[in-house]
């Protein structure tokens, strides 16, 4: 079974649609890529997918379940996460207590053992504290843990924005143009980086304009335009398809 | 130095200034031992504005109305059911908490200026509702007299000095309980809603949960205020002049934008200023005879709440002092970098 | 509960409904221009009244002179919060901008009571003292209210759909970065709201308080039932705006018969009532 199942998924905005009963799958433990050109509703089906925006109407199953309606919180802690394409870290919080604050759906402390600071309080803590290494360590930003999340450059912040979101163990993760604003050398670590996720067992879904990158890591790819699925397929076929071609480039007629 | 050790360090120089006061203000001037006390009480209620205000991003117009629930809640089950005194704090910490959580259960959901408008109401009405007194338990306009003082054990808190260190060790461990909460779980996600609903929200914050249970906790706070003020108040009297009307809220509201939103020990030194304030004014005004000076208090209240939002002078001042640069936090030993 | 009475609930409902109404009118101004709820608009009705009772019993000034002089002197002031205390915090956030104007709501208030404590009011405008519909009977003053109200708002629907400013305004409502970008000054239409809405809430304080009683305080009840007037109509709804204020005056009036002496109380559980269950109000659609 997919590992997500999008089934006539439909969004518009005051009469302008921006996802137009789209089908796609996403098999477990692949780099599924949505691409298409600006407006195309990339973001708005992450926004869809992520709970943060309501959907007109359609399904969503994760792992079988129906998620669409759930609130984000709930989705996330089902493991499903995402990234911004603009990264909002919480920039007067550490960097490591950013990452905690990814942690949140796997611990369980209430306001009331916060308070009194309860052995089983300063356990847990223990353990969010050391996923949240973990998670830096993998990103390789461990040794700006303890500072504050806006005084660093934006490559690393957008590395901690990554690590924030893998802290809960997720089993999905979706990245809204991860390379945007990266420069070379930190784009190709970006792809090792993705290709390590695969590895650890994470299906990704990623948005992103590098077409070089997409090719590189993708085993499937979606092509969007004006809301509506137009192809989709292995790098290989899309890179031929005309359609897609078309969408790119614009009819030459 | 660690920041264990300067967190310690500030606590004990906390604790000192406590035990210092009713020494040095003696005899004659004891007066200001239970000008003290009071501010003591209002410190308890403004921490708890402040965790809901620097914290939650959320604001609270009516904190006069769950401090007066939490008050007259104690005040009645003490002397017309005849409870001792101490079984009132759970009752009134109880019923101030559950009247935030059922004003905030609509309203949290919603934009801010609900809350803001709903706890304005709630307010305006809990202060008509006493005066009116339509239950015929609350005494009106006339108010409860003779509340019976606090038995702990044993002793009785009637006097301003054992008023004075009972109220400043609960503010002392209300303090505490209210830093553990922001260096938690709880604490981390409400910086993070403070910052992006959304991205809270997506990394597994149930934003509105979070939000419901420090408006609630800031509730209890108030009420554990009132319990509080109930029977430590001068005169064991309560009226709702004193305890339930809007310029409460407001100098509440006040105390921890004074201090600073976000700032702990701002919203202390808010609260003991603000509280100072009216002896203050009144010692200026004896040199202009006629002028009123609470209608001045009020009209400070309302300036400093709007040039200190308009002009944000901690910020200026932090850059000043050249305080605003990015800080590096000492990891703490048993973590390895 | 006799036909009559319902008549006469209904006539003085509709009469107190319209003050809601041209306050929740004024709450929605500004909210749809700027985005800011102004919690000093209840003042605006106050110094309306106060400013009033200056103009008639300390200056005696002819009605109609009064009237201009009181409703100049309170869109200044709205002229001047907008210029002082929002302009300056135009990007800060919600809470910061709540804070803000009830700085400036509770500044009002202490200096209007630094002149006087005391409660005024002022006699009915010319007209007769009672006018007889069926068996009830409606104070001349309530003829004043409702017609003024009505005017008002329809002076609004005029100035919104047929001048430069009012459909510059109501672009700025519908999507304020757009009309930014389109040349719409928005700014100057900041400043155009916190007058207009002063304008209307002088009017409802000049008319009101010969009906009732006006003093420093009275602001903040009249801003909370004008903003429950608006939750009830749907925040940013101008139409809403106007049937809520008529429906929580009679709303008001038909409860407080059934539980006399509760008439704030009443309007603050409708108020819960409506964001508990439909929270967009009951005009929009979610």
């Amino acid at each position: 079974m997919a590992h997500l199942q999008v089934q006539g998924l439909h969004k518009t905005f005051d009469g302008i649609t921006a996802v137009n009963d789209l089908y796609f799958d996403v098999r477990r433990n692949e780099i599924c890529a949505i691409i298409g050109p600006n407006g195309a509703g990339k973001t708005t089906t992450f926004n869809l997918l992520s709970g943060v925006l309501p959907a007109d109407r359609g399904k969503i199953f994760f792992d079988g379940n129906e998620i669409l309606g759930l609130p984000p919180h709930d989705i996330a802690r089902r493991g499903m996460v995402r990234t911004f394409q603009t990264v909002s870290l919480f920039d007067s919080m550490t960097v490591l207590d950013n990452v905690k604050v990814g942690c949140h759906g796997k611990a369980g402390a209430g306001l009331f053992s916060a308070a009194l600071r309860t052995p089983g309080l300063r356990r847990e803590e223990k353990e969010i504290t050391k996923k949240a290494m973990e998670a830096l360590k993998l990103l390789g930003v461990a040794d700006r843990a303890y500072d504050q999340a806006g005084s660093l450059p934006f490559g690393q912040q957008r590395l901690v924005d990554i690590a924030r979101a893998l802290a809960s163990d997720p089993e999905m993760i979706l990245l809204d143009e991860p390379a945007a604003g990266l420069n070379a050398h930190e784009t190709t670590e970006l792809a090792s980086l993705i290709l390590a996720l695969k590895n650890r067992g994470l299906t990704v879904m990623i948005i992103e304009h590098d077409m070089e990158l997409i090719m590189e890591i993708a085993d499937s790819i979606v092509v969007l335009d004006q809301g509506m699925k137009i192809a989709c397929g292995p790098p290989a076929d899309i890179q031929k398809d005309p359609r897609v071609i078309t969408a790119y480039l614009g009819d030459e007629d | 130095m660690t920041h264990k050790r300067r967190e310690l360090i500030q606590y004990a120089i906390f604790a000192a200034f406590i035990i210092a006061v009713p020494l040095v203000f003696r005899g004659r001037q004891s007066y200001y031992v239970s000008m003290l006390a009071l501010s003591g009480i209002y410190a308890i209620v403004a921490l708890g504005l402040n965790l809901l205000m620097g914290f939650a991003g959320q604001i609270s117009l009516g904190h006069a109305a769950f401090f007066s629930i939490g008050a007259y809640t104690t005040a009645i089950l003490s002397t017309r059911l005849g409870w001792q005194p101490i079984a009132g704090l759970l009752p009134a910490v109880a019923v101030s908490g559950f009247a935030a959580f059922v004003i905030g259960l609509p309203t949290l959901k919603l934009k801010e200026h609900y809350l803001a408008m709903a706890t304005l109401g709630v307010g305006l009405i809990a202060y008509s509702l006493i005066k009116a007194d339509p239950g015929g338990i609350t005494g009106g306009v006339t108010g409860i007299v003779n509340i019976p003082p606090l038995v702990i054990g044993g002793f009785t808190f009637d006097s301003d000095r054992s008023q004075f260190y009972l109220i400043w060790a609960v503010a002392f461990l209300i303090f505490a309980l209210s830093f553990n909460i922001i260096d938690s779980r709880i604490g981390r996600a409400l910086m993070a809603i403070h910052k992006s609903e959304v991205s809270a929200s997506v990394l597994g914050v149930n934003v509105f949960s979070c939000k419901l249970q420090i408006f609630v906790l800031s509730g209890m706070y108030a009420g554990l205020g009132g319990f509080l003020y109930a029977h430590c108040s001068p005169m064991y009297y309560l009226n709702p002049d004193d305890v339930c009307h809007f310029s409460l809220s407001i100098k509440l509201l006040t105390m921890v934008v004074i201090g600073g939103m976000g700032s702990m020990w701002g919203t202390l030194l808010g609260a003991v200023g603000l509280s100072i304030l009216p002896e203050v004014l009144r010692m200026l005004g004896s040199l202009f005879p006629g002028v009123n000076t609470t209608d001045i208090e009020m009209a400070i209240y309302g300036l400093v709440l709007a040039v200190i939002m308009i002009a944000s002078p901690r910020q200026r001042l932090k850059k000043w002092l050249r305080l605003d640069k990015p800080r590096r936090v000492e990891p703490p030993k048993d973590v390895e970098v | 509960m006799f036909p009559d009475q319902i008549l006469q609930f209904l006539l003085s409902g509709l009469t107190i409904g319209s003050i809601y109404a041209l306050i929740a009118l004024g709450f929605t101004i500004i909210y749809n221009t700027t985005g800011i709820i102004n919690f000093a608009q209840g003042e605006f009705v106050m110094l309306g009244g106060m400013f009033m009772v200056g103009c008639t019993r300390l200056l005696h000034l002819p009605l109609p002179v009064g009237m201009l002089v009181t409703i100049m002197a309170v869109m200044l002031v709205g002229a001047l919060i907008e210029r002082l205390a929002i302009k300056p915090a135009r990007n800060k956030s919600i809470v910061t901008l709540i804070i803000i104007t009830i700085g400036v709501s509770i500044a009002l208030k202490a200096a209007v009571a630094f002149f006087s404590k005391d409660s005024f009011t002022y006699p009915p405008f010319p007209g007769p003292e009672h006018v007889s519909i069926g068996n009830a009977s409606l104070p001349g003053q309530s003829l004043w209210i409702m017609g003024t109200a009505g005017c008002i708002m329809a002076a609004l629907w005029l100035f919104f759909h047929f001048t430069i400013r009012g459909k510059a305004m109501r672009a700025c409502a519908i999507n304020r970065e757009a009309a930014n970008i389109v040349g719409i000054d928005v700014e100057k239409m900041s400043l155009l709201s916190f007058g207009l809405s002063a304008l209307i809430g002088a009017i409802a304080g000049i008319v009101v308080t010969p009906t009732t009683q006006m003093a420093w305080y009275r602001g903040t009840e009249l801003g909370m039932k004008g903003f429950c007037a608006v939750i009830l109509g749907g925040l940013g709804s101008s139409p809403g705006a106007v049937i809520g204020g008529l429906l929580l005056g009679l709303l008001e009036t038909f409860g407080n018969y059934l539980f006399s002496g509760y008439r704030d109380a009443i309007a603050f559980s409708i108020f819960l009532l409506v964001i508990f269950i439909r929270p967009q109000g009951i005009l929009r659609r979610k």
